[in-house]
């Protein structure tokens, strides 16, 4: 047979071969001016424009210190014991060139040459931390102490070893905590040491909780992106080998410093490339002081380019920051080693994102500050509600705990065996919001594979706040008075601040409440904003007294705080709080009196008047100022809760919600106020306050006589009631667009709607998240009692077949 | 003894019978599965009992019938003409039932329970028409008329 050749085909077959030769060759290797040369950074690129989106988030587990871990005896805490430990660098910034010291080292090289091990001899500080510590006095006489309060109470059983004892000086361990408590101690009480125990051992535990997310975050990074299995990567958690950074510790030794990782450049590569210092970070937080005080050193000796990969994406200022760090790194290395010597760019940047989760703390006994949870409840990761919970109280709080890190920051990196990096970036406040206008605005009812609760707080964005203060004190406020709420009867939620009613200022459990204190408070706090508002050294004050009628110029100011109708979207399993505004009403109008009562002796007509001037000039400005100003800011918090907490009672009433255990229990224990508060303490301060002149009006008559009036306002705030005003599915999506899609997802960090509102959400359910997501499986039984049918079969198949065949061969 | 082709039908029916009875066990196991499922669903609203007693219903039918069909498996065996034909009663819509539980059998957020229904399905639909074919084969027709004549 004769083969004709087909141009078409032979053409078609030429073009597909040139094409898969094309394909066989190797991709050419284009300049890209946002990654090193010879590596593309994983993740999404920061500053590359046309980086692709990739926000798939890889997920991993690590294990933290739970509170319970750095719970020591009480004895342990007094001051006998403190006093007998160390110095509190005892372990890793020791004086090496102390003379007992010096003279013990000298001895020990000696016997080791004695030996014939001379090569084996440690250097001073490796000596110091394996051997020589044993006999240091210092140490000697704390370990005794240590021993004698173990044996005195009853618990010798329990004692450590001198060399775990001595392991616990290391950053961490129980002898650093506590020697850090005593220097602690010695600081002067008031601005410089307001913290008590608990509070510093959380300040003490938050920056040692950074070091295993950064270590669980940096081996997901390594692990996902070959760096374990690339030779190139030759340094990892540790020292550049002959890089030192500038400068000395104070005992004289060279500073340790750490970095993630080091890839070595290759010099037969197609592209210069340049080594490659690879930091990674388990936060979105650029760490100013890290890149100054080390990165920069150690590119700039190692003539290395430096690749950093966040969790998540920084801040536009953390990214402008990293822009200017890549300036002068460049430039520095431009004049060290000459610009024909160093690339492009000299830093690299993407976002790695991924979701850690913590195994070991227990974020449901932890009981985050503002987390709605309570019962056998947990609560679910939720960077929110952890961004609540390190919201700092105020600037000095923030700058203590800022020392405590700095503390224990400088003692590691004295250690050879800590990084310090991750720690450094504790506490981590937010900034941007204004947690004083934080309220529950949403609350879900909800069921996965247990029932639970969704939440989410409304906070106002102010782009002027650097530090958010006072989140976790507001967060909590609103979640202790929600169960506040539930716990107790509806009848109780009225307070009443009366010279002549001192017995009926409020109920007695709710008295002994944050929600409580708040509505008291507020009632005292709307007395003085009366007694500002008609005082006549005020043009509207003078102006309201002057149109008083009536020989005593007599009005009855008795007024309450009450809710006017909140506006709500309400589909069912969710609410939506859009308004919860509050009236101050005139107790003539509120309780429907006539007001003739009031007072005696004057006129009605004159009375009717006056009261009528009130309303008219002053009750619009109470009535703004519990709306508005800052000083109401808690009661209109607790309101939120209060119109929340209403709507789940009344759910609760018809199904099994997760707190339905809660609602009208009466039981108010976990919740009652930590602030030594007593409702006593308000009524005395209203009694003194008008006593004291607070409330007393000084006029002078027209005949130049001086009058004084004392002015009384009675009254309370009655949160009995909680009116409501529906709005259609339709109506929230016009009024507060991208709110629904906002509190959809509570596991990120704050959630923005359409119109530029922050929701910090969370969701609370019996079981943890990942049995409440597992997919269900067979039950174990299934695979015996289930499959045992199917057996039965078979071996009666068996059987039968046997039977057959030997009736067959018969 | 009967002829093959009627001892492996009856023994093709006892299969479908055995594994109908495995879906049922699995079904009764996984009650509590079904019960969150729907809760989650529901946002822990509705009635769990419904779907309690519904799955509860069809699991014991299941069983029932899988018992009902062993029996006149067995009395066809033995010959019987009238369970051989209450047989073709019963593997009629057995069929029907066994094809739409393979091609629409399960349940999502189950998927164990999916994959075991739509198992059972396709086994049972294999053995039940095996077991008609066999039935319909000369010998299994002559065993009867012979039977039935003696």
């Amino acid at each position: 047979m004769r083969i004709r050749p087909r141009p078409a085909y032979a053409f078609l077959l030429a073009l597909a071969l040139a094409f898969s030769l094309v394909g066989a060759l190797p991709a050419p290797a284009w300049a890209d001016e946002y990654n090193p040369p010879g590596w593309t950074l994983p993740g999404q690129n920061i500053f590359d424009p046309d980086a692709k989106v990739d926000l798939t988030k890889r997920s991993f587990t690590y294990e933290q210190l739970a509170p319970e871990d750095l719970d020591v005896p009480e004895w342990m805490t007094e001051e006998q014991y403190l006093r007998a430990l160390p110095d509190h660098g005892i372990r890793d910034d020791h004086d090496l060139k102390d003379e007992d010291f010096v003279e013990d080292y000298e001895a020990y090289q000696e016997r080791m040459r004695a030996a014939g091990q001379g090569a084996q001899i440690l250097d001073a500080q490796r000596y110091w931390l394996t051997e020589g510590y044993r006999n240091d006095p210092d140490f000697q006489r704390a370990y005794a102490a240590y021993r004698d309060g173990m044996k005195a109470h009853g618990v010798e059983a329990e004692t450590v070893s001198e060399e775990q004892f001595w392991k616990s000086f290391g950053v961490g361990g129980q002898n650093h905590f506590l020697t850090a408590w005593r220097d602690y101690l010695d600081k002067p009480a008031g601005k410089t040491r307001k913290s008590k125990f608990s509070t510093y051992k959380n300040r003490y535990r938050n920056p040692l909780n950074a070091r295993p997310l950064g270590e669980a975050f940096e081996g997901l990074y390594r692990t996902d992106n070959g760096v374990y299995t690339d030779p190139r990567f030759t340094v990892r958690d540790g020292k550049v080998p002959g890089v030192e950074l500038p400068g000395k510790t104070k005992n004289g030794r060279n500073k340790n410093y750490r970095v993630d990782d080091l890839r070595e450049k290759d010099d037969t590569a197609a592209e210069r490339e340049w080594d490659l210092v690879v930091e990674l970070k388990a936060t979105a937080d650029v760490d100013v002081k890290q890149l100054n005080d080390v990165l920069f050193w150690v590119c700039l000796e190692k003539n290395a380019d430096l690749a950093i990969s966040f969790i998540a994406r920084p801040s536009p200022e953390g990214i402008q920051v990293l822009e200017k760090f890549n300036e002068r790194l460049l430039a520095a290395r431009r004049e060290k080693y000459g610009a024909a010597n160093v690339g492009k760019r000299a830093v690299y940047a993407s976002v790695f994102p991924a979701t850690g989760t913590a195994r070991k703390y227990d974020a449901a006994k932890a009981r985050l500050s503002g987390a709605i949870v309570a019962g056998g409840q947990q609560s679910w990761d939720s960077a929110a509600t952890e961004q609540i919970a390190d919201s700092p109280d105020d600037q000095e709080s923030y700058d203590e705990a800022r020392s405590i890190t700095d503390g224990l920051v400088e003692d590691a990196s004295a250690s050879p065996d800590v990084d310090a990096s991750d720690m450094a970036e504790t506490p981590r406040p937010l900034g941007g919001v204004d947690f004083s206008t934080l309220e529950l605005r949403y609350l879900s009812d909800t069921f996965t594979g247990a029932a639970g609760v969704k939440y989410a707080y409304h906070v106002d964005p102010d782009p002027n706040q650097k530090i958010s203060f006072g989140g976790a004190k507001a967060a909590k406020l609103a979640a202790d008075s929600f169960f506040t709420w539930l716990a107790l009867p509806e009848s109780a939620f009225t307070v009443n601040l009366n010279p002549e009613e001192p017995n009926r200022i409020v109920d007695e459990r709710f008295g002994r409440t944050d929600a409580g204190r708040v509505l008291l408070e507020a009632d005292f706090e709307m007395k003085k904003t009366v007694a500002k508002l008609i005082h006549p050294d005020t043009a509207a004050g003078l102006s309201y007294w002057d149109r008083l009628r009536g020989e005593q110029r007599c009005i009855s100011m008795r007024e309450w705080i009450v809710p006017t109708p909140a506006t709500v979207r309400d589909n069912g399993t969710e609410l939506f709080i859009l308004d919860a505004p509050l009236d101050v009403k005139m107790e003539t109008e509120y309780k429907k009196l006539s007001g003739a009562d009031n007072c005696p002796g004057q006129a009605t007509a004159d009375t009717q008047h006056n009261e009528q001037v009130y309303r008219s000039l002053i009750l619009p400005q109470v009535v703004k100022a519990v709306n508005t100003a800052p000083e109401y800011a808690d009661l209109r918090r607790v309101y939120a809760s209060r119109v929340a907490a209403q709507w789940y009672r009344e759910r609760s009433a018809t199904k099994e919600t997760a707190y339905k255990s809660i609602v009208g229990s009466g039981d108010i224990t976990p919740w009652v106020t930590t602030t030594g508060w007593k409702p006593k303490d308000t009524f005395d301060a209203y009694v003194k306050s008008y006593r004291d002149g607070e409330f007393t009006v000084k006029r002078t008559t027209r005949s130049g006589d001086t009058i004084y009036t004392n002015t009384y306002v009675y009254g309370g705030v009655d949160f009995t009631a909680t009116p409501t005003a529906k709005l259609s599915a339709d109506d929230l999506a016009a009024r507060h667009p991208g709110v629904s899609e906002a509190v959809s997802d509570v596991s990120g960090g704050p959630a923005t709607d359409r119109a530029g509102e922050l929701w910090f959400g969370n969701e609370t359910n019996e079981l943890s998240y990942e049995d409440a997501h597992r997919p269900p499986s067979p039950p174990t039984l299934f695979w015996v009692a289930g499959l045992l049918p199917i057996a039965l079969w078979l071996l009666a198949g068996g059987l039968l077949l046997r039977k057959r065949r030997r009736t067959a061969t018969r | 003894m009967s002829p093959r082709p009627v001892f492996a039908a009856a023994y093709l029916l006892g299969g479908a019978a055995s594994l109908w009875t495995t879906w049922a066990v699995g079904t009764l196991l996984g009650l509590s599965q079904f019960e969150v499922i729907f809760l989650n669903r529901t946002h822990g609203e509705g009635q769990v009992s419904s779907i309690t007693s519904a799955y509860t219903t069809v699991s014991l039918v299941a069983i029932g019938i899988g018992l009902v069909v062993v029996l006149f498996a067995v009395l066809t065996a033995l010959g019987s003409r009238t369970a051989g034909a209450i047989v073709w009663i019963l593997c009629v819509p057995a069929l029907a039932v066994a094809l739409l539980a393979l091609i629409a059998g399960g349940y999502d957020p189950a998927p164990w329970w999916g994959t075991l229904t739509r198992a059972t399905g396709g086994a049972t639909f294999v053995l039940v028409a095996g077991a008609l074919v066999l039935l319909r084969l000369p010998a299994s027709r002559a065993y009867w008329r012979d039977h039935g004549a003696s």
